[in-house]
């Protein structure tokens, strides 16, 4: 008879055990996704492939339990300049619908043997809205080596108006995938909408106090940033994680001459002895503004943005 | 009673080219008009098979017959070319699925078809070896088209050039075979499958930041692919894409814009069938065809001839027949005095009746089972058989 | 051996005819038919081996009535009790020579051809002089060769009457005088009865008996 007992119970405890660790496994997955696909059938759920995080948190937040959205860009690559080895793209392939960000990010997608049914520019709703990206100049950096910028910017979701157009575009691709979730993608929609128009509003009351004052960027990566908010913003090519060449110095000083700027926004958090040179030599101050183009440590989407605004705001409270 | 038999085999024996042209002539007598429609009437269901498979094609105004040979069975050259965009427009239709195709280069025998990953899914094609294509550049043979390229996952194809002065034309570009497709017995068999692009790529609307031209080395040392011209001092560029410079490649000029010979649109349903069809008659820069029909009325012009060809052939077997029984008759004559000494020596009647049938039931069922034996072979063998033909 | 009564046979058509009251023919004797042509020698030849039947009269054959049995019977009665040396020898010609001589055997469901009827033809082919010959086929054979053949086959199943037809007919003297001790030799061997059809004179002597046709009366010509 105890014996028994003690079995029950240490089968209920197994259980619930279980129970708990799906649970979290679950939760961890609306945070951070494991990079690599389990391959699992997911049931009825549509599959949802995205090039960057930010279409990732959009499906996700559209799709709710209806999809499963897979992202496999490793956590440290640049989605803009991954290429994808033959397993990767065959996910691509495997999947229902294929979101991409369009304005000619992700060039490995024009390469790739993606099937067009299933491929949705997410952004060539407002094609007419693409701002060029600048000068083209091919630099080496990054684990990828060489790498250039092509002729059109491609941060189109740093615009929360756009990026709210980009919501509609994956909306309208659910819905056409899986007619039946219609109504569950449109209310889905809403609320990423809300949450977009809270954070313009936000960014919008954040770069105020910079009107007319002319701004740095670390990387051209701010182009839809800088129209949104009327931004007067050059850009340099500097890497968080490296001590810029000679030629970046200079470039800089170049630009300041004409244009003084005393903030320069950063992807990531520079090198302690670059920020310290640029406040030292340039009197300019560094700014993380994370464009949140890969998944975060931490946080979603827009936690990330909300913690750029409230860095931006301290920079203009710190004088 | 196999005293009779046994002399009838001996009769047989001792004229055994008579009894082999008898058996030859009425064998085919038998099989020839059977075999040829076996045959037409085989290959007639597979041409129709794959027509009635593929419910729509649009193409660029001009022969239905040649779009729908080209498309489908990739045979003949289509001549005029539609832009990509059509593939996208019939797509937004959200009436039908639509697969672009670019069939236009070869490597050596074998047609190269450019289209998209959809194609595969469509014509129940899968890898049994390898993967299909994930990138540009790859390509994945069908059953035949590896055996007679004599390539397998991880050798290399080469596509040939259009002619053999190519001066500032196609160059050929050396392709990696990524994977092999299972037989479908169909001409899927016999393409090299590459992504639609890979096909703009050979067509010179597409390239990569360094030109590889790779000298060969001398002419003794060549590689069996492509069209390489052996013992020609000729060296022989190509482009290949590669790890290291498929991130360079891109295109020149608006994509939507760059050519297709056909698109193979999959409709949702019958009624979406009729509403695109009903748009596209409308369409003048653009035709849009039902294989089932265009290979019907082929094939009906091809019925036409066979019956007349039967109808040749059996007048030409009722003739053989004809000189066959007079052989018969004769050497029936011929044999009388045989007979007589039968009947003298006290020959039963029974064995004299079977010894003086037996060459004419010998020549019968030999000549029934051949023809029996050909006409199944006909059924199974007939269109490799067929193919094997034209081949030459 | 064979014996002839009240015999009446023509041939329809033909103003021939043939008339034999009484013929007998002693067994183990040897008798030879002379007479002119169309004097029907040869049909009376038929006659006895049950090839031909007589409008009347009755032909018994080693005791056997032959003309009151059936066709069926008479065959079979032939083809076991009498052996024929035909004038052309009629030999198959896309047959061997052994083929030849076991004709008979593969002719008739009555006659079992086994081992010892084989070698029974092969000792028949030996005695007569063509043993090394019974791979060959008619046409690579003499005539002579071809003669003994014929007579080998008619004896192959050891029948008690032996009808030849002109059996020194087309040889030469040489081959004329062996065929003619290889047939009287057997005969003398066996105790078969012998019957021969003969235009030659010279032969004569070595017969037993003469039966000239003139004796009856035959009319007309023998239709070819």
């Amino acid at each position: 008879m105890r014996t028994m007992r003690c079995r029950l119970l240490v089968a209920l405890a197994a259980l619930s055990l279980a129970c708990a660790g799906s649970e979290s496994a679950r939760d961890s997955g609306t945070t951070r996704e494991a990079p690599s696909e389990t391959g699992a059938e997911e049931g009825a759920r549509l599959v949802v492939a995205v090039v960057n995080y930010p279409l990732s948190w959009l499906a996700r937040e559209i799709g709710g339990d209806r999809v499963d959205v897979r992202f496999p860009v490793p956590a440290e690559e640049d989605p803009a300049f991954w290429s994808p080895g033959p397993e990767q793209i065959a996910s691509y392939q495997r999947a229902d619908v294929i979101l991409l960000n369009g304005a000619g990010y992700a060039s490995w997608t024009d390469r790739a043997s993606l099937p067009p049914s299933k491929l949705v520019d997410t952004s060539a709703g407002f094609s007419d809205l693409y701002l060029p990206a600048g000068e083209k100049v091919v630099h080496a950096h990054g684990p990828e080596g060489e790498h250039e910028h092509g002729e059109t910017a491609f941060t189109t979701w740093l615009d929360p108006r756009l990026a709210s157009r980009q919501a509609e575009a994956v909306r309208d691709a659910l819905a056409r995938a899986d007619a039946s979730g219609a109504e569950a993608y449109g209310r889905g929609l809403a609320r990423v909408q809300a949450s977009l128009a809270r954070l313009d509003t936000d960014l919008e009351a954040a770069f105020e106090p910079f009107a007319g004052i002319p701004l740095l960027g670390s990387h051209p990566v701010y182009q839809y940033l800088a129209r949104r908010y009327g931004l007067d913003l050059r850009s340099v090519h500097f890497e968080p994680d490296e001590v810029p060449r000679p030629d970046g110095w200079a470039a800089l000083q170049a630009l300041l001459v004409d244009r003084p700027s005393r903030l320069m926004l950063w992807e990531a958090p520079p090198l302690p002895e670059v920020s310290a040179r640029l406040a030292r030599e340039f009197g300019v101050r560094s700014v993380v503004f994370d464009p949140c183009g890969n998944r975060p440590e931490e946080g979603d989407f827009l936690s990330v943005m909300e913690a750029n605004v409230a860095r931006v705001t301290a920079a203009v409270e710190g004088g | 009673m196999s005293g009779p038999l046994y002399l009838a085999w001996r009769y047989l024996v001792f004229h055994r080219w008579k009894t082999v042209v008898l058996v030859a002539a009425l064998t085919l007598i038998l099989f020839l008009p059977v075999g040829l429609r076996v045959l037409v009437r085989q290959g007639a269901e597979r041409l129709v098979a794959r027509a009635v498979a593929t419910p729509l094609l649009v193409g660029a105004p001009g022969s239905p017959t040649e779009l729908v040979l080209s498309s489908l069975y990739f045979e003949s050259d289509v001549q005029e070319t539609l832009p990509y965009s059509e593939a996208a427009r019939i797509r937004d239709t959200g009436l039908a699925e639509a697969i672009p195709l670019h069939v236009r280069f070869r490597v050596r025998d074998q047609p190269i078809v450019g289209t998209t990953p959809e194609y595969f899914a469509f014509r129940g094609l899968h890898a049994v070896d390898g993967r299909f294509a994930a990138v540009l550049g790859e390509a994945v043979l069908g059953d035949r088209a590896a055996r007679d390229l004599g390539v397998a996952v991880g050798d290399h194809v080469i596509s040939s050039p259009e002619s053999l002065f190519d001066i500032a034309g196609v160059y050929p570009l050396r392709m990696p075979v990524v994977g092999v497709l299972a037989p479908s017995d169909s001409p899927d068999d016999d393409a090299v499958f590459v992504d639609v692009k890979t096909a703009w790529v050979i067509q010179g609307l597409g390239h990569g930041h360094e030109d590889l031209s790779r000298p060969e080395a001398a002419p003794g040392v060549l590689e069996r692919e492509g069209n390489v011209v052996i013992g020609n001092a000729a060296v022989v560029q190509y482009n290949e894409i590669t790890a290291e410079n498929i991130d360079s490649f891109h295109f020149h000029g608006d994509p939507s814009r760059f050519p297709l010979t056909a698109v193979i649109a999959v409709p949702r349903d019958e009624k979406a069938s009729a509403l695109l069809q009903g748009r596209y008659q409308e369409v003048p820069a653009v035709r849009m065809v039902r294989p089932e029909v265009v290979m019907g009325d082929l094939l009906a012009t091809v019925f036409t001839v066979e019956r007349y060809v039967v109808a040749g052939a059996v007048g030409v077997g009722l003739a053989t027949l004809a000189t066959v029984v007079l052989v018969f008759l004769l050497s029936l004559r011929q044999r009388a005095r045989e007979r007589e000494t039968l009947e003298k020596i006290g020959a039963a009647p029974r064995a004299i009746r079977v010894l003086m049938a037996s060459e004419a039931m010998f020549v019968l069922l030999v000549a029934g089972a051949m023809a029996l034996t050909l006409t199944w072979l006909a059924g199974r063998f007939g269109p490799e058989a067929a193919r094997l033909l034209a081949r030459l | 051996m064979i014996a002839i009564r009240d015999l009446r046979f023509a041939y329809d058509g033909t103003p021939f005819r043939l008339e034999v009251p009484v013929l007998d023919v002693a067994a183990r004797s040897t008798t030879a038919f002379v007479g002119p042509s169309g004097s029907g020698k040869t049909t009376l030849l038929h006659l006895a081996a049950g090839i031909l039947l007589p409008s009347e009269g009755r032909i018994a054959v080693d005791g056997t009535e032959i003309t009151s049995l059936s066709e069926r019977a008479r065959r079979a009665f032939r083809v076991r009790r009498v052996g024929l040396v035909f004038q052309e020898f009629e030999l198959l010609e896309y047959l061997s020579i052994l083929d030849n001589i076991l004709l008979p055997f593969r002719a008739h469901p009555d006659l079992r051809l086994d081992a010892s009827i084989v070698d029974r033809a092969r000792g028949l082919a030996d005695r007569v002089g063509i043993g090394d010959k019974l791979d060959r086929r008619p046409r690579h054979l003499s005539q002579g060769e071809r003669q003994r053949t014929a007579v080998c086959r008619a004896v192959l199943t050891d029948p008690p009457l032996l009808l030849t037809d002109e059996p020194t007919g087309n040889l030469d003297p040489v081959n004329r005088e062996k065929v003619l001790d290889i047939l009287f030799d057997y005969v003398h061997d066996a105790g078969t009865t012998l019957v021969a059809v003969t235009h030659d004179a010279e032969i004569l002597p070595r017969f037993g008996r003469v039966v000239d046709f003139r004796d009856f009366h035959a009319r007309g010509e023998v239709p070819a």
